[in-house]
């Protein structure tokens, strides 16, 4: 297996992996989106009833929109994740009751008129917890209004609910095998206007695939080519794959974890056979 | 053209018809003829009175004194008319309220529906009493409420009534209406009657005083019949004449039994010469035999003794004998003399003095039906939209104050007689019963049965979503019966082009006879004929003599008025003086070639369109029109009073040569070779004959085109998309789908879920919907501008592929993305306001909200009332589910006399407001608050969050519906290359044969508005072209068709078929499973039958019916039999007298022991099971005096 890593930046990634099936990269791509674990906000506690500001002027505890979602707002909110520091609320040495170790607390204290950004989350301890995306919207107070959450975080998993998902827009393409058959090709190129990724050039009197990495197998140039001299296959053995995170983790930490719970599986997975003789 | 209609929005409002006819019903200081005012005009205590706005005391009752009552304007004294500028004599002030405690204070809409309050306004009137001869002062009197139309002249929301010193700006009316909690977007045009909004829906009916001629086919002859409609002040009166089998002209008038010959009543309206009958009827020399025969028939002894019938007098004393046979001869004088006064053609005038005119239009009758027999003229097209009238809120409204004025007015004098005395004189004020008239006013709008016997002209607003609401603002109703098929009514018909929406129907039983307004529409509001009629007589038009003449005759409103030579010159001289302003715009009219006829319209209800005038192939429209266009300085008003574009009826339109389009845009720029569609051009030269001249928008250059109006054209089109109604307009591209999907796709708009109103969290709606992230589509059409669906939209933009999934998308059930849904696609919530009020009684007592005491009857355990406050009231945002209580409530006995013991207080009972039964939620708010009688009001509004669940109903705007069918994990769905994960999986088989091709062009529009971050203009017939979508496809890197390669989620797998994705805007409809879902193991049964209550509401069971049965009667399953119908049923156990001469039900008394209540045999007593409908028919048959005696017989 080779792997050559076009992109690798904080929230981005692309790999391409030859020598490889698409199961494989298949199992990575579910676990990472399914199976990492992030931080997201799990509770909120809204405080019901006047809330009452430094000069004792008491604002209503509702917003235009409902707390459900509200709540729900905040829970999409991307939390910085470090995996090392937080355990599984339920696995977690406390029991279950929350600590600092499972659990990040954060308050939300807005009076309005105002817009309440997700930077106004306050984590309750360490501040490098605080949001990183600072600037998502979360609800629109008019005067007279005030929002007094808090909100706890807590580890989960992406096939629980999609705000535990630590990646968005994960997939791959099989490479592509272009032939281009130059005795048949009548340089016509109308293919290469058609082709959307402009892997086909004109060149001179001949076609060429100039980018054929670029190739999504979409087929355009085949139907269009008259005299058939065009072939495209896809190459399941090669493959173009990326992914981005949602901020809250760094893509390469979400690939190295979602590689280690496979791992690990396969590990229970051999040492279960292993006990069977 | 697209800049009309922003010109047409940007001055009048979408429900404009409305507010317009309901202004012009109320009188304002700048309209002195309102409708209101008329009607006070000529009201009347009685039908038989002949003075009108007037009330004469009896002079009997009034010690001999004569007292007039003037309510009307005064009359002239020489003419009897009315000045029409006069200064009117009632008014309506602005809405207000008066509290329990006697205190007012202005009343707006959303206090109202706050409090259940009605939105009314009072109506003076001022009274002048005449007494002796000598008038005394006016005396302005409070004489009941008129509801007030939203937005209206006289609602406080409106413009001129903030009570500003000046004319307010746009901003500082916004402030005002979000601070008074409307919404911005709210159209108006509705009612608030006891909190709750109510629509009048136009209705739809045959034109009035008209002759229609129609073709019987009876028992297999056909039959010549006419018909006249008069309408006059509300009264409706239908006269029919037939040409019988032998020829004899027949006339059957309502009130008169029986038919009359046609000639006998014409001469006992006087028409008595022979001669002038024949005249009256005969156009053509191939009548005159019939018409001979029909005098001579009169004139024979034996059918009319004893002479025949040849004077006036003949006929009447025939009459007479026909209809009041035996009776006084005063009595017969006056019961023939209603039938012809009042009975007879009413529109033409209900006094002796008419008669003539009556005979005359008599003739006219006559002479139709015998043109139709000769084949003349062909049978009225009934569906014929000039034969058609709408009646609006005003019309309908004025039809209601008719009758509870006239009504209050008949109260006012009998009380004004009865309590005359001399000495104290008269007081209109304390006479006067206001309430007389407020309730009849609210009575029609609370239960929607208006005056006429008309049912659901009032109906409860849809507010279901913003396009439910403004539909059904423009909903137009035919008063045909729905059980009958009405084929023809039910058919499209031509002349509803423009008017109505050809698309916008229910389906089912209501098809074709519920409508929908199309975007551009106007009623008419009617001008005075006198007018016209005194241009005409200017213009030439001489009286008509006879009818057997070449020249044209001259209609005007159904009525004759003469004949004139050159109809052509006529025609065209009217034209361009209404097009110069000389004559008023309402006015339509219409040369027929094949009958030689000039119609004239001017009366009200005419459902007209607006069309560009075009004269000798060009359009009186320029590019100075254009262009003061584009810069929003134009004005629609200016362009009618210009002549530039102008209101056309049917009627008018039959005589009408209109362009579709004034040019084709060519296929591409010819300078920068971009796909073109028709708003990619600008049209540089209107106005100018000969070559089009076009700018291309995206470069500038300028190309040249055919013209594609002719010579003969008289009109242009203004814009293609305005013939759809405000549904069928929100589709995108509907020309290119087939018409029922698009009917379907406008029916569906109605349930979507979307942002309904921006004040959604104050309004006290009973059933509610907010859709939480509401998108503007990415294909927008440009008529969603005018119906603010941009601020107020109904849906979201999908991702969505058409593949299979497992077979979970079959028979159009969709697949759908979990955690798409768990990032709130499709999420909304549902609101549910419950009500209670502590209501009096009679005899002082009165409800409270307070947490029952144990010792109330009915009180639940303690757990139950654990949430309620102190004041018995839940809080906010308590997490309620079904049962739980949300007000606790005690009620004072039911029966005072229950109880005999005097010393112990009768028990109050529980009647506590409590949660829906499977409905759940947090309370939402909590109001408190007092209703008009002064007693405490609550409305506790409970929400839920209803998240997309296998079963909820989902649609595209293509009547592409379906319901979630499985929610799939993200990460086991097919996914493109970019990792673009669908959001929804339609299944392909949903396309071909429904054939909506749209539905594709939007997913394909809908992915190049992704990439490029814009808006596509899908406007139908105008939008953006295919060509350039797939350009921009392949541009933003996509196969230009749309398909991409997919892989499979679960095996990782390249999909072998490429599939169409793309992204399309789906609504979520009202029909959630949570909303029906529905099981009963235990649970409550009927008191009477106890059987299993019915409906889901109840809690009820499934019928298991005769069928059923049948089917386990079948099987031979006799145990599942006795399980459904007996033992889960109504099954029971009685006890049974075994006397055989008794054989009645017994009893188990309370000491335990059996009894036989009749025979009073208490040893021979058996159990007997069998289901209590059957003891319930013993009982009943016993009641009715019969016994049916059980005789017991031991099994053998």
């Amino acid at each position: 297996m080779k792997i050559d890593v076009l992109e690798m930046t904080p929230t981005k990634a692309e790999l391409v992996i030859s020598d490889t099936n698409p199961t494989f990269v298949n199992a990575i791509r579910r676990t990472i989106v399914a199976d990492v674990p992030k931080m997201a906000i799990n509770n909120v506690e809204f405080h019901l009833g006047p809330i009452m500001d430094e000069s004792n002027k008491a604002y209503e505890s509702i917003s235009p929109l409902f707390d459900e979602i509200v709540s729900h707002r905040l829970s999409l909110v991307p939390i910085p994740t470090d995996l090392e520091q937080f355990n599984f609320r339920s696995e977690c040495s406390c029991g279950g009751e929350g600590c600092p170790s499972c659990t990040i607390m954060y308050s939300l204290n807005k009076k309005g008129p105002c817009t309440v950004y997700s930077g106004d989350l306050e984590p309750v301890g360490s501040e490098h917890l605080k949001i990183k995306d600072d600037l998502i919207p979360i609800v629109k107070l008019a005067e007279d209004q005030a929002l007094l959450v808090y909100a706890t975080a807590e580890l989960g998993r992406g096939k629980d609910h999609a705000k535990w998902q630590a990646t968005v827009g994960a997939g791959y393409r099989y490479a592509a095998d272009i032939e281009i058959e130059n005795g048949k090709c009548d340089a016509g190129c109308s293919c290469a206007e058609i082709c959307p990724k402009d892997v086909l050039v004109k060149d001179g009197r001949k076609l060429k695939a100039e980018h054929p990495e670029k190739c999504n197998l979409c087929n355009s140039c085949v139907e269009m080519c008259e005299v058939e001299a065009i072939k495209v296959t896809g190459n399941p053995s090669k493959l173009n794959f990326r992914f981005e995170t949602d901020g809250s983790m760094a893509a390469k930490d979400v690939l190295l974890k979602g590689l280690s719970i496979l791992e690990e599986r396969f590990e229970q997975l051999r040492e279960q056979l292993s006990a069977l003789e | 053209m697209r800049e009309l209609v922003e010109t047409y929005f940007r001055e009048r409002s979408i429900v404009n018809h409305h507010i317009a006819s309901y202004n012009d019903f109320l009188p304002t200081l700048d309209h002195p003829n309102s409708r209101m005012q008329k009607i006070v005009d000529n009201v009347r205590a009685s039908p038989d009175e002949s003075y009108r706005g007037v009330i004469r005391l009896d002079p009997d009752r009034t010690e001999g004194k004569i007292i007039e009552i003037r309510l009307g304007r005064k009359r002239d004294e020489k003419t009897g008319l009315v000045d029409s500028n006069a200064r009117p004599t009632i008014s309506v002030g602005r809405p207000v309220i008066k509290e329990a405690n006697g205190a007012t204070h202005a009343l707006y809409p959303m206090e109202g529906r706050l409090r259940n309050l009605n939105y009314s306004a009072p109506i003076y009137l001022e009274f002048t009493v005449v007494e002796d001869g000598i008038e005394r002062e006016p005396e302005k009197v409070h004489i009941g409420s008129l509801p007030v139309m939203v937005k209206s002249k006289k609602c406080n929301l409106h413009r001129d009534n903030l009570d500003l010193d000046r004319e307010p700006t746009d901003e500082e009316l916004e402030k005002f209406l979000a601070m008074m909690g409307e919404d911005l977007c709210d159209p108006g045009g509705y009612f608030i009657i006891g909190g709750t909004e109510r629509a009048l829906i136009s209705l739809e009916d045959l034109a009035p005083n008209r002759v229609m001629v129609e073709l019987n086919e009876r028992y297999g002859t056909s039959l010549h019949v006419a018909k006249v409609f008069s309408q006059k002040e509300g009264y409706r009166a239908l006269t029919l004449m037939e040409k019988k089998k032998d020829g004899v002209l027949v006339v059957s008038v309502p009130a008169a039994s029986g038919q009359i010959p046609l000639i006998v009543l014409m001469k006992a309206l006087g028409m008595e010469s022979d001669e002038e009958i024949y005249r009256a009827i005969v156009s053509d020399p191939q009548m005159a035999n019939i018409v001979y025969a029909n005098i001579e028939e009169c004139q024979n002894k034996k059918l009319y003794p004893p002479n025949g019938i040849f004077t006036t007098e003949d006929a009447i004393l025939y009459l007479e004998r026909k209809f009041a046979t035996g009776q006084a001869k005063e009595y017969r004088a006056k019961k023939v003399e209603s039938i012809i006064d009042r009975s007879l053609l009413p529109h033409l005038g209900d006094t002796p003095d008419v008669r003539l005119k009556k005979a005359i239009f008599l003739g006219r009758v006559a002479k139709t039906i015998l043109e139709m027999e000769l084949g003349k003229r062909k049978e009225d097209d009934k569906d014929h939209y000039a034969n058609k009238r709408l009646k609006l809120a005003g019309d309908l409204m004025e039809d209601l104050f008719r009758v509870a004025l006239t009504n209050l007015i008949k109260d006012l004098k009998y009380q004004l007689e009865r309590g005359y005395t001399r000495k104290k004189g008269l007081r209109i004020s304390s006479a006067i019963r206001p309430d007389l008239l407020t309730h009849r006013l609210l009575h029609a709008f609370a239960t929607g049965n208006w005056v006429g016997g008309r049912a659901g002209v009032s109906q409860l607003l849809d507010r279901t979503s913003n396009m439910s609401a403004l539909s059904h603002l423009r909903r137009v109703t035919s008063p045909l019966t729905r059980s009958q098929p009405h084929f023809e009514a039910r058919d499209l018909h031509p002349t509803q082009w423009g008017r109505l929406c050809p698309n916008e129907t229910p389906e089912g039983q209501n098809c074709g006879l519920v409508k929908n307004c199309a975007l551009i529409v106007d009623v008419s509001e009617g001008t005075d004929e006198k007018e016209i009629i005194w241009l005409l007589r200017d213009l030439g038009v001489r009286e008509v003599s006879e009818h057997q003449t070449t020249e044209t005759r001259v209609y005007t409103n159904g009525d004759l008025i003469g004949l004139h030579d050159k109809p052509r010159e006529l025609v065209e001289e009217i034209r361009q003086r209404r097009r110069s302003g000389l004559l008023s715009s309402e006015v339509n009219i219409r040369f027929d070639l094949n009958m030689n006829e000039i119609i004239i319209n001017c009366d009200e209800g005419r459902l007209r369109r607006p069309l560009l005038v075009v004269r000798n192939g060009s359009t009186l429209l320029t590019r100075k029109h254009l262009e003061e266009m584009h810069s929003a300085k134009a004005k629609w008003s200016d362009l009618i009073r210009e002549g530039v574009v102008e209101w056309v009826d049917a009627e008018e339109e039959e005589d009408s040569y209109i362009a579709p389009m004034a040019y084709n845009p060519p296929e591409e720029c010819e300078h920068c070779n971009k796909v073109l569609s028709v708003m990619d051009v600008d049209w540089r030269n209107p106005g100018e004959v000969g070559k089009v001249s076009l700018e291309c928008k995206s470069c500038g250059g300028l190309m040249q085109t055919e013209s594609l109006l002719m010579e003969d054209h008289t009109h242009l089109e203004t814009d293609p998309m305005v013939i759809l109604g405000v549904c069928s307009a929100v589709v995108p591209y509907p020309e290119h789908n087939s018409s029922p999907r698009v009917t379907m796709g406008s029916g569906m708009a109605k349930q979507s879920l979307g942002l309904s109103s921006s004040n959604y969290r104050i309004r006290p709606d009973t059933r509610s919907h907010v859709l939480h992230y509401p998108q503007k589509p990415l294909v927008t059409t440009k008529p969603m501008e005018f119906v603010s669906f941009d601020r107020r939209p109904a849906g979201q933009n999908f991702v969505v592929a058409i593949l299979s999934y497992q077979g979970y998308n079959m028979e159009d059930a969709v697949i759908m993305n979990k955690s798409s849904v768990e990032r709130a696609l499709g999420r909304s919530t549902f609101m549910r306001t419950y009500r209670a009020e502590e209501r009096r009684y009679p005899g002082g007592q009165e409800d409270h909200f307070e947490i029952p005491s144990p010792d109330v009857r009915g009180a639940r355990a303690d757990l139950s009332y654990s949430s309620l406050g102190e004041d018995g009231l839940i809080s906010p945002e308590t997490r309620v589910e079904g049962g739980d209580v949300l007000i606790g409530k005690t009620s004072p006995p039911r029966f005072l006399e229950e109880e005999a013991d005097f010393l112990t207080p009768q028990k109050r009972r529980e009647t506590s407001v409590t949660v829906r039964p499977g409905e759940k939620g947090w309370v939402d708010s909590v109001m408190l608050t007092e209703s008009e009688n002064g007693s405490r009001l609550v409305k506790v509004k409970v929400r839920d969050e209803r998240t997309p669940e296998l079963g909820d109903k989902f649609a595209s705007r293509h009547g592409q519906k379906g319901v979630v069918g499985l929610l799939v994990d993200q990460q086991d769905m097919p996914f493109t290359e970019d990792g673009v994960v669908p959001d929804l999986l339609i299944n392909p088989h949903a396309v071909p044969s429904r054939m909506t091709v749209a539905h594709v062009l939007e997913m394909i529009g809908g992915k190049v508005g992704s990439m490029e971050g814009r808006i596509i203009d899908g406007t139908p017939f105008s939008g953006e072209r295919e060509e350039a979508l797939r350009a921009a496809l392949v541009e933003n890197g996509f196969k230009h068709n749309g398909k991409e390669v997919m892989y499979d989620g679960i095996t990782g797998r390249m999909i072998e078929a490429e599939i169409f994705i793309g992204v399309i805007y789906y609504q979520k409809l009202h029909h959630m499973v949570s909303g029906k879902l529905h099981v009963r193991s235990r649970g409550p049964v009927q008191i009477l039958t106890r059987q299993p209550t019915e409906g889901r509401s109840r809690q009820g069971g499934l019928r298991f019916g005769e069928m059923e049965r049948d089917c386990l009667i079948g099987h031979g399953a006799a145990m599942v039999i006795r399980d459904r119908l007996l033992d889960e049923s109504d099954g029971t156990l009685q006890y049974v007298c075994g006397n055989s001469n008794c054989g009645h039900i017994a009893i188990l008394d309370r000491r335990g022991s059996f009894r036989c209540p009749v025979c009073g045999n208490n040893s021979k007593i058996y159990q007997v099971q069998t289901s209590y409908a059957f003891k319930l028919l013993l009982d009943e048959l016993l009641s009715l005096g019969v016994v049916m005696r059980l005789q017991l017989e031991d099994l053998k």
